[in-house]
């Protein structure tokens, strides 16, 4: 109940007022009730939403099916088995919302709102004469089917019940509409219950909040039935189809900022809001696809504020990274990170805005230019790959504000000069990592070495950085081949690698795509050393490379085995509190390396930012140089990947101590002494 | 380069070359008998691999959630042109089907935990999660536009492999998964270790291609899609549904693309974005075959599959360049060769 | 004209927009409008290749990536000016699309997309393996462009440019669409055997638009690499090539504005996903080239024709093409005297596989008279025509026009000489006007080309040629149909259609394939005195027609043909009587 304050509650009493009153009538006062709680709350569970919806409608819904039961002869035969099928399984569809991850759930309860919405305008003229039929044993199973499925979805959302099975009773058992309500009523209050019964006893309702609502949700209801019992079933069929004049004056709920003008925006759906209410004014009487376009728009504008991120904020931080494209292996873990980034720095509030670049260089430069240009950010995360990286340079030097790439080149911070002077990194070089390749190799009597690497940047990258020391080390390198990240096959280049009988291979790839060229040689029965790079360090490349992989050699930050470090090594702190961070949040094993990147950019940026604020407000020019300059005076900064000690001529600022030697044993990282 | 290393390699080459030419065979039919160049064929591939990785990892696949929705959209479809046209009846057929057997599949995964069954019982699994997709697909995406141009319905095709990689991306994640191997065994032939699954993959590949072989000459829907593939007009004059043959060879493409990607997904890693670059090299195969020949199709798949092998042997960064231009003069060659009658 | 009047005004309020959006619009979406800029030119390409010539391809990306790709090289490599390397970008662009077209343009069908497919993907991996082009990682440090002092580094500087660019090309490609160039590409999409038929060089058509094609990619690419002053593989990828097909199918692949509107939709569209959907669903990523993809196919169902169709309702239709009088008329080719003889078949055989359709037939045709053939389905009457006419040549056989050997010519070098052709199944562009349609015929009558046709240098001859079309069309009898679309005119009008636009060649020798089928009675008197006329002017006329009334009452002599053979020739009076054709043709109902 924390965390409601008194005018939210008020919001949320008229909504349940209105939506009981809609129940009695029509049903699908969910309609209004459902969107009304996630706008009003949202940070709950929809679990907990659902709940305290069904708990206030229901006991609205009885006292409107009792009302109906006094006046009009209940069709027992078919609204009975109607009413047990859909007891049981609303009971189903209350456990699949908690069962379902929030993630999937929103999008769903999205389109389904907006599928019941349509419905409800969709619905045209019927019957008005109770002409039971159907009352033989097909019926019996016609109740028990669609008396199911809907009870299934009542139990799993809700909105739009009441008139489903409205129609039900008048489709398929002839009811009238006096009497399919009447049963609709009774089959209601079974499925509402049902849900209760599950929602309840799981914690899933907010009590004092519910009691509220239930309240005024029987005063609508008694409201509405009590209209209904006199005017019989014209007033009913008005409600349904009339579009003519509003029947009730306006209410207008302020804190919702609905416009509950019935008739000429909807029958029964009258939930609009900010500029869409214009459309739905009484006196605009639009047609009925009109009607629809509007309701659903103002549905989903209701939704989008619904779910909007809170808008209020100081420092504004931009994040374009590739979380789809060939590259969404890297740019994914790194998505989930930003996700943990601390929301206040040095007591300012900080935004994240974080855009996917598809791993594509034009995008990338777009999402740039609009981070910079719409949302006015003091500084850009991203990209995750180089090439997006390299193509920024120009378009953050121009509009000066600092950026920290996330992808490995030391291109884009060397050679140092004048646009490159508003750009930082986090991800060790290549060369550094080529480096402790190379130093392990000589310690080890390699003498010739094979490469195989992607065909892309990364492979590129790697590549070049290694055959440099290589060179130097006289190291020869006997093959230089490449492959695709979804080739389904590197038989041809592991042939040729297998011909040159060298000591050692290194795979320069990222990923699982990455445990291709080495379960290959394995295969193929290759004996000597294999190296990986440190692209492959997530849990997924141990999954798919399985036994194959024992005994290979990789490069890595230290926090990939943080937790195997010495305690008198600083990093060890540093880099398992990000552990333990992602690792609560997505699970045991899921940490990657990669997410590490943009965790250490925003420990570069706290590490910044309070000195800036001193010399500027966030989102000024000044702000922005200050913040440039703060990056670069970083020193003695330990985070997960390292400790960083930038210079005007070093914008990484990394040392030995940003890259461990990782062998894999027995399916997991163990560090190298 | 020995013949050993030639053996191997040209070994290798017929395996992909295989998997291809089953894409090939399906990319003939569908565009025989729909004119759609189906571009999302590859996907099947994943989706069918990545399906069975999760069965076996014990996850519910989400597959699962793409069924029940595309299930229930039909469900709405059809139940609203059922109720426009008052036939009642129908409703809760068309219920069961779409929505009822997906949730009663879906309640069964969830139910029995699918890592400790038997690995044909996940096989069998996945291909049932994964192979209804196909004619839902038609229904949903192809069907309304099924008189549309051919471009129209090649956009349409591009649209809908946007969408399913999306999907997938949302449904696998970024990562790749490899599913256990269905033998284990090994042969050795002289110097050349011939791994079982290789094998198993040429071999069920050839049987599936006889399968299709009898299904199109020997049963009355094989004949009806051939019908259709001839005559389009022809064929429903002859009350075979347009429609009806549409699903037919949208469900045998779904079959095949997912049974391929079952194949050879103990062979090699597979990924949410893998089936684009599969599918094509079956669709060159296919093309090779002129969208018409079957035997020319599989023959030209595996063209394609040798010339991708040797060429990463002799060039590896090169590959693709090699690949996509040597295919370049066979087009010509099939293309002068063809007789190309213009439509009227 | 009125209609014109408002176009003009429309064209000029879009301009003005466009002048002002910079100023007016916040920055981002300057940036926005660059962009769709850039995608519309490569759009329109497609407009121009895909849309109206009927020729699919998905590899224009690689194409953008040559202009881009040499732009970026010479800069930073060679420190050669900008201005420079768009001429350089061009040729080579125009280098390579020209030897790529002479290949692949000989695909037909199917072969031609995956023959794109092939080398946009070729091309793609070259450009990332090349050393000298910065690999997979790419070139930076490209600089911007210059004008005297003014540099080109903001994206409101830049959208003049790119706007400027696209507008010219628009208006470009419209009057190139509206010209006799334009005219014989669109009849590429109707299939090339009509085009043939009427003396369009179509190889050299298709080659043509797509230079053109590539040629517009190529200043797209070279507008990016200085926008962007970075390249790397990835723009140029297959992917990208598809999307560009994409964008110009959704605005509307037939029309010019489609391809703005289409790159514009795509572009915004993708942007406001990614805007709102995170909003909406939490979290941002994934769903956005779901739901992309999702509201595509309804797009595409629900305006298959793309969306520019819908919106032009709203607009004025200019009148293209319309007829202009008080023109200098084209001049005619002198007709041969009478009598003489214009057409001579000796020996005519045409074998398909085991079939025999034409066998050592022989026969003449003279000047200013009507020679009929006529025989049972399937006797081999087409097919003879298509021999004659070069659409598909004898298997043996000599055939002299006006005393020129014109077996194995191409049916355009045949339609050049003087003679001209209908088609039994019509072969009429249906979106295309009635006078549009006449005017193909009269193809070989013009010079100008495409530069003229661009900068509208071509509106003399091209008044000729329309006027030209219309005298045809009046004479045939069509002058209300003038302006309707072809393809909305009953089946036996498209056949009087075809006979003008065959007349607008100014053919001595005229082959007609069953012209009164589907005529009413008072239609084919009144094509047979048209006939008639022909036959006075001097004109050869060769007639196929199964209407015995209408042949008997025309011609001059008939053939008779039975299972490819010639069965009897004569007068129409001896042919009535000749008891093998009353036994073989009439089967003796008489």
């Amino acid at each position: 109940m924390a965390g409601v304050d008194s005018p939210t509650m008020a919001g949320l009493a008229i909504a349940a007022l209105f939506a009981g009153f809609i129940d009695a009538v029509v049903g699908g006062g969910g309609l209004i009730q459902i969107p009304a709680l996630f706008n009003a709350l949202p940070r709950e569970l929809p679990a907990t939403i659902f709940g305290t919806n069904k708990f206030s409608s229901v006991l609205g819904t009885s006292n409107a099916a009792w009302r109906y039961a006094r006046r009009v002869q209940m069709p027992w035969r078919t609204t009975l088995p109607a009413a047990v099928a859909a007891f049981s399984c609303s009971y189903v569809g209350a456990m699949a919302v908690v069962w379902l991850p929030p993630a999937m759930l929103r999008p769903l309860i999205l389109v389904m709102l907006i599928a019941a919405a349509a419905y409800t305008f969709w619905r045209r003229d019927f019957g008005a004469i109770h002409r039971p039929q159907h009352q033989g044993r097909r019926e019996f199973a016609y109740a028990l089917i669609l008396g199911g499925a809907i009870g299934f979805y009542d139990g799993f959302f809700g909105p739009g019940t009441g008139s489903f099975l409205i129609f039900l009773f008048v489709r398929f058992f002839g009811f009238d509409f006096l009497h399919a309500s009447a049963a609709a009523k009774v089959v209601n209050v079974a499925t509402n219950l049902a849900a209760l019964a599950f929602f309840i006893p799981h914690g899933h309702f907010l009590p004092m909040l519910a009691l509220l609502m239930a309240t005024c949700n029987v005063l609508g209801s008694f409201l509405g039935a009590h209209l209904a019992l006199r005017h019989g079933s014209g007033f009913v069929r008005k409600t349904f189809f009339v579009r003519g004049e509003p029947l009730y004056p306006q209410i207008r709920a302020r804190y919702l900022r609905l416009d509950l003008s019935r008739g000429s925006c909807g029958r029964t759906m009258p939930v609009c809001c900010g500029p869409v209410c214009s459309l739905c004014a009484p006196e605009n009487r639009v047609g009925g696809t009109m009607k629809i376009k509007a309701s659903t728009a103002g549905l989903v504008a209701l939704l989008a504020a619904a779910f909007a991120a809170n808008v209020q904020a100081d420092i504004n931080v931009g994040v374009t990274l590739s979380a789809t494209g060939p590259a969404a292996s890297l740019g994914i873990p790194e998505k989930n990170t930003v996700a943990l980034l601390p929301t206040t720095i040095a007591g300012q509030k900080v935004n994240y805005i974080v855009l996917d670049d598809a791993s594509d260089t034009t995008t990338a430069v777009k999402n740039t230019r609009k981070l910079i240009a719409e949302n006015k950010v003091d500084v850009i995360i991203g990209s995750t790959i180089t090439p997006n990286s390299l193509a920024m340079i120009d378009v953050v030097a121009e509009a000066g504000t600092p950026m920290i790439a996330m992808a490995a080149s030391a291109r884009i911070i060397e050679p140092m000069d004048a646009k490159r002077y508003w750009v930082f990194k986090t991800p060790q070089n290549d060369a550094q990592m080529a480096t402790a390749i190379v130093e392990h190799m000589t310690n080890n009597n390699v003498r010739t070495v094979a490469y195989i690497g992607f065909a892309d940047a990364y492979g590129e990258g790697w590549w070049n950085e290694f055959s440099k020391i290589a060179e130097v080390r006289k190291i020869q390198i006997v093959a230089n081949e490449r492959f695709n990240r979804a080739d389904t096959s590197v038989t041809g280049q592991v042939l040729k690698i297998l011909a040159t009988k060298a000591d050692a291979v290194l795979i320069g790839g990222a990923g699982t795509p990455a445990a291709l060229p080495q379960k290959s040689l394995k295969e193929k029965g290759y004996k000597g050393i294999m190296y990986q790079t440190h692209g492959v360090a997530n849990a997924d490349f141990l999954r798919v490379c399985a036994k194959d992989c024992e005994g290979t050699f990789l490069p890595a930050g230290p926090v990939l085995v943080a937790a195997q470090l010495p305690d008198a090594n600083p990093i060890k702190k540093a880099a398992l509190e990000y552990v333990g961070k992602y690792e609560a949040a997505y699970g045991k094993g899921s940490v990657s390396t990669f997410g590490a990147h943009a965790w250490d950019a925003s420990k570069l940026l706290a590490n910044a930012v309070p000195e800036a604020l001193k010399k500027a407000q966030p989102g000024t020019p000044e702000f922005r140089q200050a913040l440039r300059d703060g990056l670069e005076k970083t020193r003695n900064l330990t985070a997960a990947h390292g400790v960083f000690n930038m210079s005007p001529q070093d914008h990484l600022g990394f040392d030995q101590r940003a890259r461990v030697m990782v062998k894999v044993e027995g399916g997991s990282w163990k560090l190298v002494q | 380069m020995d013949l050993q290393i030639a053996l191997l390699l040209g070994q290798d080459g017929v395996t992909n070359g295989a998997i291809y030419a089953l894409l090939a065979l399906a990319l003939v039919l569908v565009f025989a008998v729909t004119r759609v160049i189906f571009i999302p064929q590859g996907e099947f591939v994943a989706f069918g691999a990545l399906t069975l990785a999760s069965l076996q990892a014990g996850r519910l696949p989400g597959t699962v959630w793409l069924l029940l929705a595309m299930g229930t959209l039909i469900a709405l479809i059809e139940g609203a042109a059922a109720l426009r046209k008052r036939h009642f009846r129908r409703i809760p057929l068309i219920l069961l089907l779409n929505c009822g057997a997906p949730l009663l599949l879906a309640g069964a995964l969830v139910a029995v935990s699918s890592a400790s069954l038997p690995l044909l019982v996940q096989v069998f699994l996945a291909l049932l999660l994964v192979v209804p997709l196909g004619p839902m697909i038609y229904r949903l995406a192809y069907q309304p536009v099924a008189e549309a141009s051919v471009l129209v319905l090649l956009i349409v095709s591009v649209a809908v492999h946007v969408t399913l990689i999306g999907i997938g991306l949302l449904f696998f994640g970024a990562e790749g998964s490899r599913t256990p191997s269905f033998t284990e065994v090994s042969f050795e032939v002289g110097d050349v270790l011939l791994q079982g699954q290789t094998l198993l993959v040429l071999v069920a590949s050839v049987l599936l291609i006889i399968a299709l072989y009898f299904f199109f000459e020997r049963t009355i829907y094989g004949k009806a899609l051939r019908a259709t593939a001839m005559n389009r007009t022809g064929a429903r004059l002859m009350g075979i549904s347009g429609s009806l043959a549409g699903m037919l060879s949208f469900t045998l493409a779904a079959s095949i693309g997912a049974f391929s990607g079952i194949l050879i997904s103990p062979i090699t890693t597979i990924y949410y974005d893998s089936g684009f670059l599969i599918g094509l090299k079956g669709f060159v195969g296919a093309i090779i075959g002129g969208l018409a020949s079957y035997p020319v199709a599989a023959a030209g798949a595996i063209l394609v599959g040798l010339l991708e092998s040797y060429s990463s042997f002799w060039a590896s960064a090169f590959k693709e360049v090699i690949v996509f231009t040597l295919i370049i003069p066979v087009l010509l060659w099939r293309s002068l060769t063809t007789r190309h009658v213009e439509e009227e | 004209m009125k209609r014109s009047l408002q176009s003009t005004l429309l064209l000029l309020l879009f301009i003005v927009v466009l002048l002002l959006a910079p100023v007016l619009l916040p920055e981002f979406y300057v940036t926005l409008l660059n962009y769709i800029g850039l995608y519309a030119i490569v759009a329109l390409g497609l407009v121009m290749l895909t849309g109206v010539g009927g020729l699919t391809s998905f590899g224009q990306a690689a194409f953008v990536g040559l202009g881009a790709y040499t732009s970026a090289y010479l800069t930073t490599v060679h420190g050669v000016s900008p201005w420079l390397t768009l001429p350089a970008g061009l040729l080579v662009t125009g280098v390579v699309a020209l030897s790529l077209g002479l290949v692949t343009l000989r695909l037909s069908g199917h072969f031609l997309p995956l023959g794109t497919i092939a080398w946009g993907m070729s091309l793609y991996y070259l450009f990332g393996n090349l050393d000298a082009l910065g690999g997979h990682t790419g070139m930076s440090g490209i600089p911007p462009l210059q004008f005297v002092e003014l540099e080109l580094k903001s994206g409101r500087e830049f959208f003049y440019l790119i706007w400027a660019v696209l507008l010219v090309l628009v208006l470009g490609t419209r009057n190139l669409l509206d010209s006799r160039e334009g005219r014989a590409i669109r009849a590429l999409k109707g299939g090339s055997v009509m085009a043939e038929a009427m003396g369009v060089n179509t190889p050299r058509s298709k080659i043509v638009v797509f230079t053109l094609a590539a040629l517009y990619a190529s200043t797209s690419g070279w507008l990016y690499a200085h926008l962007q002053r970075f390249v790397n593989p990835t723009p140029f990828s297959l992917t990208q090539g598809i999307e560009y097909l994409f964008m110009a199918v959704v605005g509307g692949v037939s029309h010019v504005w489609g391809a703005i509107l289409g790159a514009g939709l795509i572009t915004v569209l993708k942007q406001w996903l990614q805007d709102w959907l995170p909003r909406l669903l939490g979290q941002s990523g994934n769903f956005e080239i779901i739901v992309f993809g999702l509201l595509m196919i309804v797009v595409l169902h629900r305006a298959r024709d793309g969306v520019w169709p819908m919106i032009q309702r709203f607009f004025p239709q200019r009148l293209i093409c319309a007829r202009v009088d008080g023109v200098r008329p084209l001049t005619r080719r002198p007709l041969p005297e009478a009598g003489s003889v214009l057409l001579e078949v000796k020996d005519a055989s045409k074998r398909f596989g085991g079939l025999l359709a034409n066998d050592r037939v022989s026969f003449g045709v003279r000047a200013g008279e009507v020679m009929a053939l006529i025989g049972p389905n399937g006797a081999g009457k087409s097919t003879m025509f298509n021999g004659i006419s070069g659409v598909d040549p004898l298997t043996s056989g000599s055939v002299s026009f006006r005393g020129e050997p014109i077996e194995g010519l191409p049916a355009r070098e045949i339609a050049r000489r003087g003679m001209s052709r209908t088609f039994q199944h019509v072969r009429l562009l249906p979106s295309m006007s009635v006078i549009e349609n006449v005017a193909i015929g009269a193809h070989l009558r013009g010079r100008r080309g495409f530069v003229a046709a661009a900068c509208r240098a071509d509106r003399a001859e091209e008044s000729r040629l329309l006027h030209e079309a219309a005298v045809q069309i009046e004479r045939c009898g069509l002058p209300e149909q003038m302006y309707e679309a072809a393809g909305s005119l009953p089946l036996g009008k498209q056949r009087i259609v075809e006979i003008a636009r065959a007349l607008a060649a100014d053919p001595c020798l005229l082959l007609l394939d069953e012209p009164a089928a589907g005529l009413r009675y008072l239609e084919k008197q009144a094509l047979a005195d048209l006939l008639r006329r022909l036959r006075a002017e001097g004109m050869g006329i060769l007639l196929v027609e199964h209407d015995m009334d209408f042949v008997m009452g025309l011609a001059d002599r008939v053939l008779v043909m039975e299972f490819g053979q010639k069965l009897a020739a004569g007068r129409p009076e001896e042919i009535q009587r000749n008891p093998a054709v009353i036994e073989a043709y009439l089967g003796g109902v008489e």
